[in-house]
């Protein structure tokens, strides 16, 4: 389900203001565009030939940088630097490790950063691929239990802490088993208190304010004639279609067009 | 030139089922057929919906072992129903959910009884005094929220696509074709289908354990999703690794105003 959400865990000072300080509309936008991001990554897909190879590249390029990792939780310590947390197992607490340890590859220069590229990816998986590419792997289905339910997709090294989606950090598991292994882990304990980490770190939490939704996506103005500059990339980007006069309209004023997929249609 | 065919060129649309096989065309079409309305839940509105913060009840706060349940939301019932929500949820009041934090209930069996509690508070909004032995932890700031009304789409467990009757060709475009239909995050909803993180079918480990409780005997198509609660960073709120709350209740219960035997599921990654 989740797309990409920010890790609070892995911002502190400025960065962590900042975030917490978003308004709904900030929020909105926000998710918004990642969905869009989504759709976007999905068309332009589907059109390409070498589609396959590009989503084979990209797990490649997960699994070295699985294996250039290591099963720590890193967050930020107070300094505009990260400090390793050992997992806690058999219900003991996280524990500190001393500062004078390499980074791994995946973190950002500073805790401080609020770059795009710096941002924890926290994903859900889709699990019907996954469990698609396992089959395919391995040369026989998913289990499933006594009772004809899936295995659970259970994760070698934890999404939340910057596990890959992908075939070498996954396993079929018993949902019993799995249970009982988050369990033993103490992992509820461990990520639910993320936010509480980040707070400790000098995060002020402040209540959105009242708001009410907006325009899709932002727009440009007093910018004179180059505020056309998103709708020339938003028509060579392919977010706005030119197949028919009225999508090419529509997309350029960011409105639904009559014909496409909208959720009341399928309601009525 | 090569504008003028980027401006031009025809893309295939979304759902208009070009390019695609005859038995894609024919699972898609089902998927949409089962469609549910459903309502999201998303950041805005006035306050009186909202995720975390204190709520706002007159009666004794609910604990679990002793121990006092945190307030992961607070909706407000007449605003569901403006939003186009289930017509059998009642229409006035709001509605509060508590959940036991400190380690989590997964709702596998019926000693997690308990540790999960949804009030109907229908009396007038005055804050809550909040137990002195509330840990940190528990305590979320309020977040509001507001309601969109859409569709959910039954997943493939629940479509029970027979994936072994596909190409691979057509089981990777099926597949692409399910992704894009998943809801976007975090996927917080009222009504519909669940997103599940693990496997579906959760009404049917609902009525199990309610039959273990004394109080079963229904069918599992009994049950409703409630609420939806997805991991939401921005809301300060995480389920285990990711993962997701989910509320169920029967639809007899919700139309009586019963909220006594609701049942939550922890899913994880």
């Amino acid at each position: 389900m989740a797309e990409r959400q920010i890790d609070p865990a892995r911002l502190e000072g400025e960065a962590l203001r900042r975030w917490y300080s978003r308004s709904p509309d900030q929020i909105l936008r926000q998710r918004q565009a990642a969905e869009h991001r989504r759709e976007q990554d999905f068309f332009d897909r589907a059109q390409s030939a070498n589609g396959r190879l590009a989503a084979e590249e990209s797990a490649e390029r997960a699994r070295r940088l699985t294996a250039s990792a290591d099963d720590r939780l890193w967050i930020a310590d107070g300094r505009s630097g990260f400090r390793p947390v050992r997992s806690g197992s058999d219900n003991r607490p996280t524990t500190m490790e001393p500062d004078s340890v390499d980074y791994p590859e995946f973190l950002p220069e500073s805790a401080a950063a609020f770059e795009e590229g710096d941002l924890q990816e926290i994903v859900n998986p889709h699990h019907r691929r996954l469990r698609g590419e396992w089959e395919r792997a391995e040369g026989r289905p998913w289990p499933k239990t006594s009772d004809g339910r899936n295995f659970d997709v259970a994760h070698t090294k934890a999404v939340a802490d910057g596990g890959t989606q992908t075939l070498n950090n996954i396993q079929p598991m018993h949902p019993d088993e799995h249970t009982a292994q988050h369990r033993l882990n103490g992992d509820y304990e461990r990520f639910g208190r993320r936010p509480s980490i980040a707070r400790a770190f000098g995060g002020r939490v402040e209540p959105p304010a009242n708001s009410s939704k907006t325009l899709r996506l932002p727009t440009m103005r007093g910018l004179g004639i180059l505020g056309l500059i998103p709708n020339i990339t938003g028509v060579l980007s392919g977010r706005i279609r030119t197949d028919a006069p009225i999508h090419f309209w529509n997309d350029m004023a960011g409105l639904p067009s009559d014909d496409d997929p909208l959720p009341q249609d399928l309601i009525t | 030139m090569w504008f003028l065919w980027k401006l031009f060129r025809r893309r295939p649309q979304a759902g208009s089922g070009e390019g695609i096989s005859p038995v894609v065309a024919e699972s898609i079409a089902a998927l949409k057929a089962q469609a549910q309305p459903c309502l999201r839940l998303v950041p805005g509105g006035d306050g009186r919906s909202r995720l975390g913060g204190t709520p706002e009840m007159a009666g004794v706060w609910p604990r679990y072992e002793g121990r006092p349940l945190a307030c992961v939301a607070q909706l407000d019932l007449a605003q569901i129903q403006a939003a186009g929500g289930p017509e059998w949820l009642p229409g006035d009041g709001r509605l509060l959910f508590f959940y036991e934090l400190e380690h989590g209930s997964w709702g596998l069996d019926e000693k997690d009884a308990g540790s999960a509690v949804v009030i109907h508070e229908a009396g007038s909004p005055i804050a809550a005094t909040e137990p002195s032995d509330l840990p940190d932890d528990a305590k979320s700031p309020a977040y509001p929220i507001t309601f969109e009304l859409t569709v959910s789409y039954p997943s493939d467990d629940r479509a029970e696509i027979d994936w072994n009757s596909l190409d691979t060709a057509s089981a990777d475009a099926l597949e692409e074709v399910l992704v894009s239909l998943d809801p976007a995050a975090p996927a917080h909803q009222i009504g519909g289908y669940p997103s599940p993180v693990q496997s579906d079918g959760m009404e049917a480990e609902c009525e199990t354990v309610a039959r273990r409780l004394g109080h079963g005997g229904g069918d599992p198509a009994d049950w409703r999703l409630l609420l939806q609660f997805d991991t939401d960073l921005d809301a300060g709120m995480m389920w285990c690794d990711v993962g997701c709350l989910y509320f169920w209740i029967r639809e007899r219960d919700a139309r009586a105003g019963d909220f006594s035997k609701v049942w939550v599921i922890l899913q994880s990654n």
